[in-house]
């Protein structure tokens, strides 16, 4: 196995290889229970799906949710899908799980051939702390706050000191200056308060200055802590190691599609199963969610001037703390532009700049892509991966007591998340293909992972995958399909 | 036209000293007051005395009422008490900003600037007494069923809270910035530095108190 060099957070060098995430005896435990309870004889297989290609392997859809770093638990569930033989036809997600997505993608050149193991091996060479890539301030202050739980009432501490340590100097000022008169002998203690004072209002007169600069350069960089380009660049260039360049190049791996047959017979027979990838984002402009690289044609008649890599550099925005991602220059007097546009939207003005920012704000978890009304027997599932990293207590809180950060934080998360829950709600059975990996622990914005929280998540996104199989039915999974179809025909003929 | 009190600055120390301790009792107490307007949560003698009109003092003392037994009786014994425990407060307070004024006008040595603190340590009376109207208003309404006032009757309650924060306050404010002035230049004598470690330390003593107690009663 090729050793990889990691550079951890103190600077020091480690190994960190495969075979510590896929030999971890949890991982192995997973497999050998697995095996045991599929070992492939016939009535004791692992059916997950009735389309097959030549060596075997079943192809789903599959949907990765958004959750920051807690994407590397991702890559350990479709792991062991693929060391089950599952394999992916239609890929979508959005954040984290767009990146995963884009891998699972371009890695490899055709489906049947598993891409965990590669994407392991890109996620862990890659220091998480590397995509921080602001200025010294702006790293520092994020790493305090992401790993000092108590953050806020230390900063608060840290202001009441200075503004103590003002108050201090003052008082002494005044009472030196009056006591002075009655004690001549302590005009030099007088003259040394003033001159500390003003050494001291001169520090915080610079420091005032510096965060001055720091809030006009956010400003100016659209309100993005760090740029995003480490991240551009990364994946840019992980692309291309797998020979995507264009839009049309990531279309052609996406859509590639090995001979594939159906277990049973089917009405629709295999002739439209086609590959395909989507990654979401939002764009703020026109207050829409995108769908890369399937809208390209709303921001320019050659989609090949469009970089593969923006897409999900434009996913995985998260607002405030990377830069947003824009599109400047869309031709929105060209006429195709404008029918793309109103065919999309049904809007007849386009606009000239788009701005992006993370998917997960409308749609972290987008499993209505693969939702077709008109299918009533599937030919294959849509699976989901769900990161979910709510702790107890988040669900039990005191809803009066809550902090104003926490109240507009519930009321934001309210907000983006019941566009993919009200799915779930009208649609129960596709949470039938939904395999949710408990993160609890783990905070999504940690980017100071030491390499066994880096392992620790492989394993729990294994473990989740495993406790998935063991449970998901495909034929009750179809049945159940087959009865949505029903009723919603029913209330259809019944308006 | 001068007014002379003798031992003055004696009489500051006690009078700020019962001012000091009357308000952490007050404090104290206020920790107690619990209301249920739609959700349980505490709430100062300032929610009553800022209220944006009557029909807020009434849902706040209602909700009083509205609490479990025991957090009921806890809380209208509070305010009950930090109103009586007020009308000590009261003469402190009101008598600490009055000596001030008097000294300041004392120190002074033109006839307008006389006149002027003189007037403001007379009309600290006027606060007093605004703040006793203030009291009995707010006594008069504790009860399960509180009436509200009507629109000219909440008009003057609002009234007599300017009043009452305005004078004192600008009593206050001028006398401490007189006396700061008077300590820059040096115009005091060398006794009266002794007042001034007893009102520090007063202060000192009383935070620190307060500090603990409620620390201890997080506990």
């Amino acid at each position: 196995m090729r050793s990889l060099l990691i550079i951890n957070q103190n600077n020091m060098p480690k190994n960190l290889e495969i075979t510590d995430f896929t030999n971890h005896p949890a991982v192995k435990k997973c497999m050998d229970d697995l095996k045991k309870q599929f070992p492939g004889t016939p009535g004791k297989e692992l059916i997950v799906s009735d389309v097959l290609d030549g060596h075997g392997n079943q192809y789903v859809n599959l949907v990765q949710k958004g959750g920051g770093v807690l994407g590397i638990a991702l890559v350990g569930y479709t792991y062991i899908l693929e060391e089950m033989g599952i394999r992916f036809l239609r890929l979508a997600g959005t954040s984290a799980g767009a990146i995963n997505t884009a891998l699972m993608t371009v890695i490899g050149d055709d489906k049947t051939v598993p891409k965990s193991r590669e994407i392991l091996k890109d996620i862990c060479a890659l220091n998480f702390f590397d995509l921080v890539d602001g200025n010294a301030a702006a790293k520092w202050l994020i790493r305090t706050f992401i790993t000092h739980k108590n953050f806020s009432r230390q900063a608060k501490n840290l202001v009441s000191i200075i503004f103590g340590l003002l108050a201090f100097f003052v008082v002494t000022d005044i009472v030196f200056l009056g006591l002075q008169h009655t004690y001549p002998i302590l005009s030099i203690a007088t003259k040394l308060c003033f001159i500390i004072t003003g050494f001291y209002l001169l520090l915080l007169a610079a420091l005032a200055f510096y965060i001055s600069t720091l809030v006009k350069r956010l400003k100016e960089s659209g309100f993005g802590i760090n740029p995003g380009d480490f991240f551009y660049d990364w994946i840019k260039k992980r692309l291309c190691e797998n020979h995507v360049v264009t839009v049309a190049d990531l279309n052609k791996k996406a859509s590639a599609t090995p001979d594939l047959h159906l277990r049973i017979p089917h009405p629709h027979g295999t002739r439209d199963l086609k590959g395909d990838v989507t990654f979401i984002t939002s764009e703020l402009v026109s207050q829409n969610k995108i769908e890369f690289p399937k809208m390209c044609n709303l921001f320019r008649t050659d989609i090949n001037l469009l970089q593969p890599a923006g897409f999900i550099r434009a996913s995985m925005s998260i607002p405030i703390f990377f830069e947003s991602y824009y599109i400047n220059d869309i031709p929105c007097e060209d006429d195709q532009i404008k029918k793309a546009w109103c065919d999309t939207f049904g809007e007849d003005n386009p606009p000239s700049k788009a701005r992006f920012v993370d998917g997960g704000i409308l749609s972290n978890f987008p499993i209505s892509i693969f939702y077709n009304k008109d299918v009533v027997t599937p030919r294959l599932p849509s699976f989901g991966i769900n990161l979910d990293d709510s702790t107890p207590e988040s669900k039990t809180n005191d809803a009066a007591q809550w902090s104003l950060f926490s109240y507009i934080g519930r009321m934001f998360n309210t907000i983006r998340f019941y566009y993919d829950k009200d799915f779930f709600i009208k649609n129960q059975v596709f949470k039938k293909g939904v395999g949710t990996i408990p993160l609890a622990k783990y905070n999504w914005l940690n980017f100071f992972l030491t390499d066994k929280d880096k392992i620790d998540m492989f394993v729990l996104g294994a473990q989740a995958a495993a406790g998935f199989l063991e449970k998901f039915k495909w034929e009750d999974f179809k049945a159940d399909r087959k009865v949505m179809h029903e009723q919603l025909e029913a209330k259809e003929t019944a308006k | 036209m001068t007014f002379i009190i003798e031992n003055s600055l004696v009489l500051f120390c006690i009078t700020f000293g019962v001012m000091q301790l009357t308000s952490l009792i007050m404090k104290r107490q206020e920790a107690n007051f619990c209301t249920n307007d739609g959700t349980v949560r505490a709430f100062s003698i300032f929610d009553l005395e800022f209220a944006a009109n009557a029909k807020e003092i009434v849902n706040l003392i209602t909700g009083i009422f509205n609490l479990p037994p025991a957090k009921q009786h806890t809380s209208v014994k509070a305010l009950k008490s930090q109103l009586y425990i007020d009308f000590l407060f009261m003469p402190a307070a009101y008598g600490s900003i009055f000596l001030l004024c008097i000294k300041t006008s004392d120190k002074l040595t033109t006839h307008a600037g006389k006149t002027v603190f003189l007037i403001l340590a007379w009309v600290q009376v006027l606060a007093w007494l605004c703040d006793i109207i203030e009291n009995i208003y707010l006594l008069t309404k504790i009860s399960p069923k509180p009436k509200g006032s009507g629109p000219f009757a909440f008009a003057l309650y609002q009234l007599n809270e300017w009043f009452k924060w305005g004078i004192s306050l600008t009593g206050a404010v001028c006398g401490i910035s007189a006396m700061l002035y008077f300590w820059l230049i040096g115009s005091y004598s060398k006794d009266s530095l002794l007042y001034l470690i007893i009102i520090i330390a007063e202060i000192l003593v009383i935070g620190i108190a307060g500090k603990m107690l409620s620390k201890k009663a997080k506990q």
